[in-house]
């Protein structure tokens, strides 16, 4: 049997014209077949980059060494102590800052040779506390005689402190953060260097199985890529075997409320500019009229922070619990839902759904897009109050559909099914919540389990 | 003279397999007389196509190098086989799609690849279709649905 190149196979461009062809390949996706990136000339920029880093950072590191932690080293450790005589002192002030430094005129006598210095310490360091570059000052009274040390190896050299220097360390953390980046970078650039896709991947997952605190891990040798359990059956029901955990995610409304305090953070600054000249009786009536269209949308978007903010907390706990767990298709399940809170429900409704999930990259953008590709309803109840007291509580059995796709992760692409429950609340917002399953893929198709 | 390429002979004449059913198969260069091979990688793996990003997992990975101390010759006809996954089941989404292939890769002189690919199916999943437009959810029930 005649196999099919790589190129037929995927992404054919079949019988279109010439024209297509180019145009698809130059503003079609980017993945796949239609990858234009040449694998060697993006390893060796990349690895030109990790190079560059790796240098910037021991340039940076011989620079940090050389002028300033080995002269603290050698000042504390290598220096020999001679009496020294304070001519003159004073604060030096340096930048724009300014920053301070104490500074002292000495004079000592080595092997009979006198040397004049100004000095304090090795390193130079000023800080912008005058008072405290005052108190050091203060230390030392002109005329009199104090210990200094001096470089044996260069005697014009002599510091007159030679306190520990955190500083003259730390200052290493930086080089030395380029030079891991770099390193490892290209350390990782080499050992990719003219491997193929798939021995790359082969290799990482060999690298995988080697992670002694990899969670799941009994699941993903036995289903691969189908998510674990862990979550959905650690907690006992009520009712039924397990209770499942919300999946509604929140990060909408973190997101819109974010937005909603920049928004209006930024326009109550121009607001309270016009309001205070309407104020002094000098009034900005450009500004004012301005910001009217900008007012409004802060306040849309309050209230749609309110409105999410009541629908997430306003309705009261759900319950789910469902008999087993995971979920195989064909399978029946019984299904236990109650929903607390003081409110008046149109509807009710719980649904099992499936939905994929793929994330992209759209420039320097990671965008996430979803598609519903099933969804089945359970139970609906219509016109009902729910009170504190009195929860409204149900029992129902669903069925996943004999030929589901399992439920599937991957870095970019999930494929997840959901029991969904939503509601239309009198004078609420809508109701929708999420608890996640897990279809696991069908024993009896071939199997052995 | 017909292009280098490298033949995917699958055993089994049908292109769909069950978990863990054994898939093998044979591999051969052709024509010969014009290659000097280097390495040759087989793979039986799986990758998504669809809106997102490729995602991609090897479950048999085999790399043969043709130099003298192994002894390997690889002008002669390659037969693995390898015993197939639970999962991920191949799947014809509307956005995630996930397709398993033997690919086979071949390394010759002056860093020049020939790559073959012989797909093929795992498990029965039948295509998926959109139920709505977008995730944004209405109460429409599909065709599967059943209240009680």
């Amino acid at each position: 049997m005649a196999s099919r190149r790589p190129g037929d196979a995927i992404g054919s461009f079949g019988r279109t014209s010439v024209l297509a062809r180019i145009v698809r390949r130059f503003f079609g996706k980017k993945r796949g077949a239609r990858n234009m990136r040449s694998e060697k000339l993006g390893g060796a920029s990349l690895g030109l980059f990790f190079a560059a880093v790796f240098l910037a950072g021991c340039a940076a590191l011989g620079v940090c060494l050389v002028q300033v932690t080995i002269p603290d080293w050698r000042a504390k450790h290598k220096f020999v102590e001679t009496t020294c005589q304070v001519l003159e002192k004073r604060i030096v002030e340096e930048g724009s800052g300014p920053r301070y430094r104490p500074d002292f005129h000495i004079r000592y006598e080595v092997g009979g040779r006198p040397y004049q210095v100004w000095t304090y310490e090795i390193p130079k360091l000023s800080t912008n506390d005058r008072p405290a570059s005052q108190a050091m000052l203060d230390q030392f009274e002109v005329g009199k005689q104090y210990p200094c040390w001096y470089d044996p190896f260069d005697p014009a050299q002599a510091v007159l402190a030679r306190e520990y220097s955190l500083f003259a360390w730390l200052i290493l953390i930086l080089p030395g953060s380029f030079i891991a980046l770099g390193g490892g970078g290209l350390v990782y650039t080499l050992f990719n260097w003219g491997k193929s896709a798939e021995r790359r991947a082969a290799m990482a997952q060999r690298a995988a199985e080697l992670d002694p605190f990899l969670g799941e891990k009994a699941v993903a040798e036995r289903f691969p890529h189908v998510p674990g359990l862990e979550n959905q059956t650690n907690s006992p029901g009520t009712r039924l075997s397990y209770r499942l955990p919300s999946a509604t995610p929140s990060w909408r409304l973190i997101g819109t409320l974010l937005i909603c305090l920049f928004w209006n953070g930024t326009v109550s600054v121009f607001l309270i500019i016009a309001a205070k000249s309407h104020a002094d009786n000098d009034p900005e009536w450009f500004l004012t009229i301005v910001l009217v269209p900008f007012v409004l949308i802060g306040v849309w978007l309050t209230a749609l922070v309110i409105k999410q903010l009541l629908a997430m907390t306003g309705a009261g706990p759900t319950i789910v619990e469902i008999d087993r767990h995971p979920l195989r298709p064909g399978g029946r399940y019984r299904l236990f839902f109650a929903q607390a809170g003081r409110l008046a429900f149109e509807s009710l409704t719980v649904s099992l759904v499936c939905d994929e999930e793929a994330v992209f990259r759209q420039g320097t953008n990671v965008r996430t897009e979803s598609r519903r590709v099933y969804t089945s309803q359970i139970a609906r109840h219509e016109r009902f109050v729910v009170k504190p007291e009195k929860p409204f509580e149900a029992e129902c059995e669903f069925e996943v559909p004999r030929t589901a796709m399992h439920s599937f992760k991957s870095e970019h692409n999930t494929i997840c099914w959901k029991l969904l429950v939503t509601g239309d609340v009198v004078q609420w917002p809508p109701l929708e919540r999420a608890y996640s399953v897990t279809v696991y893929p069908d024993l009896h198709a071939g199997l052995q389990s | 003279m017909s292009d280098p390429h490298v033949l995917i002979t699958l055993d089994r004449h049908q292109r769909t397999f069950l978990p863990g059913d054994v898939l093998s198969a044979e591999c051969r260069i052709e024509p010969l007389s014009l290659l000097e091979p280097r390495a040759l990688e087989i793979s039986v793996l799986w990758y998504t196509e669809g809106k997102g990003e490729e995602d991609l997992a090897v479950h048999y990975f085999n790399r043969l190098a043709s130099d003298e101390s192994s002894g390997v010759d690889l002008r002669r006809p390659y037969r693995f086989s390898t015993r197939l996954p639970a999962s991920p089941l191949s799947y014809e989404g509307v956005i995630v799609k996930i397709r398993w292939c033997v690919r086979v890769r071949l390394f010759l002189a002056r860093g020049r690849e020939i790559v073959s690919e012989q797909p093929f199916r795992l498990g029965h999943v039948p295509p998926a279709a959109a139920v709505f437009g977008r995730r944004d959810h209405t109460d429409q029930p599909s065709e599967h649905s059943a209240s009680t």
